[in-house]
């Protein structure tokens, strides 16, 4: 177990700068995750804490020890890869004990500890056959146990999942995030699907460009996005974004929709406005607008309707599963759940007071 | 897949045919050859009496040298194979993983490239002052040298085609794991290049086996390999057409073996890279 703390880390490739001045503690035992689209430096910034990159400028402590300059194998992590990066030439037994062989442990305790791995993963049966003879989950399981037989400080998670399919994927989710419950060790996993991200974090961090946006638990983030970046990145199906402006007497508006009054400068402003927060309204009512179902997903549980609204793909998630195409509902926004975003830098502005 | 059916498959069948008499024929004959006496040669018998004459005197004759020649050949291809895949994984794994610009892999692999480009005849006259120079001139270790210079450039390009196809997240995770650099080469690397090595070892293995103009040019009697020996199986004034044919038949075998055993790796390592 591990505190890990960044402070100011820089890393370039060439020219393109990935990473600038990343500042991070992640605390002891948190399962924390870097979510980002592709591109945002979010496994650069792994692979530096993995020891794997050296970063330009700025320092990486584990457990208040600084690891700058340390190779990998000094740094007591263990790394479980995208693409499982498990040794073909090896079984399934060595591939798991590689780790402690390399460190000298008597034959006994290597046994023993790639023996409760594999029981806790469910391998047992297949100790004795190559990576070749696995499937995508039984490889999955083997990277993971070749991560915690060596019972590190710290885990690192790059895009684990993303080679499997749905189903799997969804279980392997939960199998992760219990298997972090029993173990208790600080966990560094990165994601580009936000729905991992929400479900396994404890707290969320939202990259973008190389540089922290938010830091949040996973309902903060998803309430209270700091910017349209992470309002829409955040979520699926993804929130709504209307045109609106800010009057001269503090009165928001988006087109004919009337919202409240918002405290912030007069000028152009984005309007978002997530599909569950929509509810159905009076018709001709100043804060609703009409929208005509363009396309209707039926979920068994829930419905999502999608209609056009000024060129902006609107969409409403409503419970149960009514709704046809072609059909016209009025909507409000539930007060007091619409987000003000400026509408060039995307930064957020002070919520919406007070309905008119 | 190309499928062949009807008229196009049974031409396709003869051609394959026709290819297969013209790559058997000539070693069937030289096979047929070195079983007849010189009389059956001369006068071309079809049918014949096999002896084993030829061998007898090729292996054990007072006047041949094969043997010797043999010896040679073995010495000569086992070191510089040795010597180029040592010297052919490291540089391959060097310019393939190492971040040198792409620039310098370029032109050095170029440079390579001019030894396997030029006619090796126009380097053989400075090489041969070269090692009359160093006084290596008529040495198994002169034909060694030149082995490995004229192998370098195809292992090292086959090599690098191996080591592109090993996973870098492999040797990352490896180093997480607690290798040192040179353990992720020895215990990650080296294992799954293994099949590379095979491929180009056979390959530099058979060349510098039947390696003629080199070995000729640098070699006389003490340092003459297997392809020199059967040259000199065609004297100015006679042709020992039997024994030059039973010394091609034992020369063949060794590549034999190895094209047999290697072939599947040599496939591999050559269409390397076309599939995935």
């Amino acid at each position: 177990m591990a505190r890990v703390d960044l402070k100011g880390i820089v890393k370039s490739f060439g020219k393109s700068q990935v990473l600038s001045q990343i500042a991070l503690d992640i605390r002891d035992g948190e399962f924390l995750v870097l979510v980002g689209p592709s591109g945002c430096g979010k496994s650069t910034l792994l692979r530096v804490i993995a020891g794997l990159e050296d970063a330009d400028a700025g320092t990486v402590r584990i457990d208040g020890r600084d690891v700058d300059g340390l190779e990998p194998r000094e740094r007591d992590v263990a790394m479980v890869f995208q693409s499982y990066a498990l040794y073909p030439h090896m079984t399934v037994r060595q591939n798991i004990g590689f780790s402690l062989t390399l460190s000298g442990r008597p034959k006994a305790e290597i046994d023993a500890a790639v023996e409760d791995a594999a029981r806790l993963l469910g391998l047992t049966a297949l100790l004795d056959r190559k990576p070749r003879q696995l499937s995508g989950g039984q490889r999955q399981r083997v990277a993971m146990g070749r991560a915690i037989v060596r019972k590190p400080a710290l885990f690192l998670f790059d895009e684990p999942l993303s080679n499997l399919d749905a189903k799997l994927r969804v279980q392997m989710r939960t199998e992760i995030r219990a298997l972090h419950e029993r173990l208790g060790a600080t966990s560094i996993y990165v994601t580009h699907d936000q729905v991992e991200a929400m479900t396994m974090a404890d707290r969320i961090v939202v990259l973008d460009r190389g540089q922290i946006v938010q830091i949040g638990t996973p309902l903060e983030v998803y309430a209270n996005p700091a910017s349209r970046f992470v309002a829409e990145f955040i979520g699926a199906p993804g929130i709504n974004i209307l045109d609106g402006e800010i009057g001269a007497d503090g009165t928001v508006r988006a087109g004919r929709l009337v919202l409240g009054r918002s405290s912030a400068a007069p000028g152009p402003v984005d309007i978002g406005i997530r599909p569950e927060d929509l509810v159905p309204g009076e018709p001709n009512a100043p804060d609703a607008l009409p929208l005509t179902f363009d396309i209707v997903e039926h979920l068994g549980a829930e419905t999502y309707v999608f209609g056009d609204r000024d060129g902006r793909q609107i969409c409403w998630r409503r419970p149960g599963s009514q709704g046809r195409a072609g059909e016209t509902v009025w909507l409000r926004p539930e007060p007091g759940r619409v987000h003000l975003f400026v509408k060039s830098t995307g930064g957020i502005l002070p919520q919406i007071t007070g309905a008119s | 897949m190309l499928e062949l059916r009807g008229r196009s498959l049974l031409l396709g069948r003869a051609l394959l045919a026709l290819s297969v008499v013209f790559t058997l024929a000539p070693f069937l004959y030289i096979l047929a050859t070195s079983f007849k006496t010189e009389i059956a040669i001369a006068t071309g018998d079809v049918l014949f009496d096999p002896t084993l004459g030829n061998y007898q005197q090729v292996l054990f004759g007072r006047r041949s040298n094969f043997v010797r020649n043999l010896f040679n050949s073995v010495t000569v291809a086992a070191v510089s194979t040795a010597i180029t895949l040592t010297i052919g994984l490291l540089a391959a794994y060097t310019l393939e993983r190492q971040q040198h610009s792409r620039l310098v892999s370029r032109v050095f692999l170029g440079w390579t490239l001019v030894f396997h480009v030029m006619p090796t005849l126009t380097l053989i006259g400075p090489w041969y002052l070269i090692f009359r120079w160093l006084d290596l001139y008529n040495t198994l270790t002169a034909l060694v040298l030149v082995h490995v210079v004229l192998n370098l450039p195809l292992t090292v390009w086959l090599l690098m085609g191996f080591i592109r196809d090993i996973p870098v997240e492999l040797e990352d995770a490896a180093r997480v794991d607690g290798c040192t650099p040179f353990q992720v080469f020895r215990k990650v690397v080296l294992p799954l290049v293994t099949p590379g090595l095979i491929a180009a070892g056979v390959l530099a293995f058979v060349f510098s086996w039947n390696e003629f103009s080199v070995a000729l040019t640098l070699a006389s009697r003490a340092a003459a390999t297997v392809p020199i020996g059967i040259a000199q199986f065609a004297q100015q004034f006679e042709i020992q057409n039997g024994p030059m044919a039973a010394a091609s038949m034992i020369a063949i075998l060794p590549a034999l073996v190895l094209m047999i055993f290697g072939q599947r790796f040599v496939v591999q390592g050559l269409t390397g890279g076309a599939l995935k």
